[in-house]
């Protein structure tokens, strides 16, 4: 039977889930449903956010820990890592994606694909421009990173990479600043190896980039 | 293992708190302390260690890790057998705890800690604090302070009827929050949520570390000492 997402699927986050479910190869759907009605705050999450998926017994919300809860039971064991210290560099990268990546990426796709696009917004020129200055620093960084190891957390796929996927992806396609990634070397390479995994494929082969 | 720290800062308690639980001593786990008001972490030899030039970082052995919550994550799981179990005692246990973890981290942390940087970290600068951002995020904690109190209504802790590394993650910015912003009414005025508090805050391992941060914001400040 397959795993009841609860959200839309052109979010990230909910991507993120469906990515999971997709790399562990199972069969997940998607429930478009109300964050915000009495419900869905009462039974399912009651932070009122997307995703929340359900288990066989229960509930979980927070996609990060959605991702984690799959890749660690239904057969992802190796993109946690292999040894204390893979676990621990995975752990680490993963908390980077989520504390100094998604903001300003966020930020940036949000102003220049969401607001535009649905909801018909003109870009905030500054909050695009401060936010591409802190994600210009930090792909320095990680094109030093991936210099040196092929992924994040070392010469293995792992959760870290993955967590980067559905934003990365969104914004190398949509924001039209896709030269911050692709002209940085190993950066570039790096991009290209992870969203060409046939399990983000298949993701954007069912909801193609309008 | 070296971790390199802030005394008395929200991100490098969290680290000693949870060695504290786990019970490793001065000799398991050395603390050096690094010197903010100096600039050390912008420096090379430090950015060599962690690039991003934040507070704390851990080396264990040639293992380089940081992120408070990465390494408070890779004392739990080494430590595993001693200590206090920080993870519950099933797999659904622990999606629970990773679940509040991740909440912590996303829903909570955003808003208090841009509420701590302004009444706290901005006013030891000497400047005058953003009141309308302090407002907005006062609000928005608010209301996630809100799902805490029926959670925390239904059960003891966040992941269940048992302390973990979700509700651990908590206690720095809380304890700056009521004890050096002088802020605590989020807390106090909700019931559950403040019995939880004084469960958390009264833990032998709590104690033992809190101080720290009551030594260091008493000092006369020439920088910040946020991290």
């Amino acid at each position: 039977m397959a795993i009841k997402i609860h959200g839309r699927q052109l979010s990230f986050y909910v991507r993120t889930a469906m990515l999971a479910m997709s790399e562990m190869n199972v069969e997940s759907e998607i429930i478009e449903d109300d964050m915000h009605s009495p419900e869905y705050l009462a039974k399912v999450n009651p932070f009122g956010k997307h995703p929340a998926v359900e288990f066989d017994d229960f509930i979980l919300y927070e996609s990060r820990a959605i991702l984690r809860y799959v890749v660690t039971n239904y057969g992802g064991l190796h993109l946690l890592g292999s040894t204390p210290k893979e676990k621990a560099m995975v752990d680490q990268w993963f908390e980077v994606q989520g504390c100094y990546f998604d903001p300003p990426v966020r930020s940036i796709v949000l102003e220049l694909y969401f607001f535009p696009k649905f909801e018909g917004r003109v870009p905030d020129v500054a909050v695009v421009e401060e936010n591409l200055s802190k994600f210009e620093k930090l792909l320095n960084i990680y094109d030093a990173q991936l210099a040196k190891t092929k992924y994040l957390a070392g010469d293995f796929y792992s959760m870290a990479d993955l967590a980067h996927i559905p934003m990365l992806h969104r914004f190398v396609a949509s924001s039209g600043k896709e030269s911050l990634v692709t002209s940085r070397k190993h950066v570039n390479a790096w991009y290209e190896t992870i969203t060409s995994r046939p399990a983000w494929k298949k993701i954007v082969e069912q909801y193609p980039d309008v | 293992m070296k971790l390199y720290g802030v005394p008395g800062s929200i991100c490098t308690t969290r680290v000693l708190v949870t060695a504290a639980e786990k019970g490793l001593d001065k000799t398991q786990l050395q603390h050096i302390p690094v010197d903010i008001s100096a600039g050390d972490q912008k420096k090379p030899q430090y950015l060599a260690i962690q690039p991003f030039g934040q507070v704390p970082a851990l080396q264990d052995g040639d293992l380089t890790l940081f992120e408070s919550r990465a390494v408070i994550r890779y004392l739990a799981d080494k430590y595993e057998g001693q200590g206090t179990p920080l993870y519950g005692s099933s797999n659904r246990d622990r999606a629970l705890v990773e679940q509040w973890l991740e909440v912590e981290s996303h829903n909570f942390n955003p808003h208090i800690s841009i509420v701590l940087n302004e009444l706290v970290f901005t006013m030891s600068r000497g400047e005058d604090p953003d009141t309308k951002l302090v407002t907005t995020h006062y609000e928005r904690l608010d209301r996630v302070l809100d799902v805490y109190e029926a959670h925390l209504s239904r059960q003891k802790y966040l992941a269940g009827d048992f302390f973990s590394l979700a509700d651990l993650s908590h206690l720095p910015t809380i304890f700056y929050l009521i004890r050096v912003a002088k802020k605590p009414n989020v807390i106090f005025r909700r019931p559950h949520v403040l019995t939880w508090w004084q469960l958390i805050s009264n833990r032998p391992a709590w104690k033992a570390i809190a101080p720290s941060i009551m030594t260091v914001t008493k000092q006369p400040k020439t920088a910040s000492t946020s991290a």
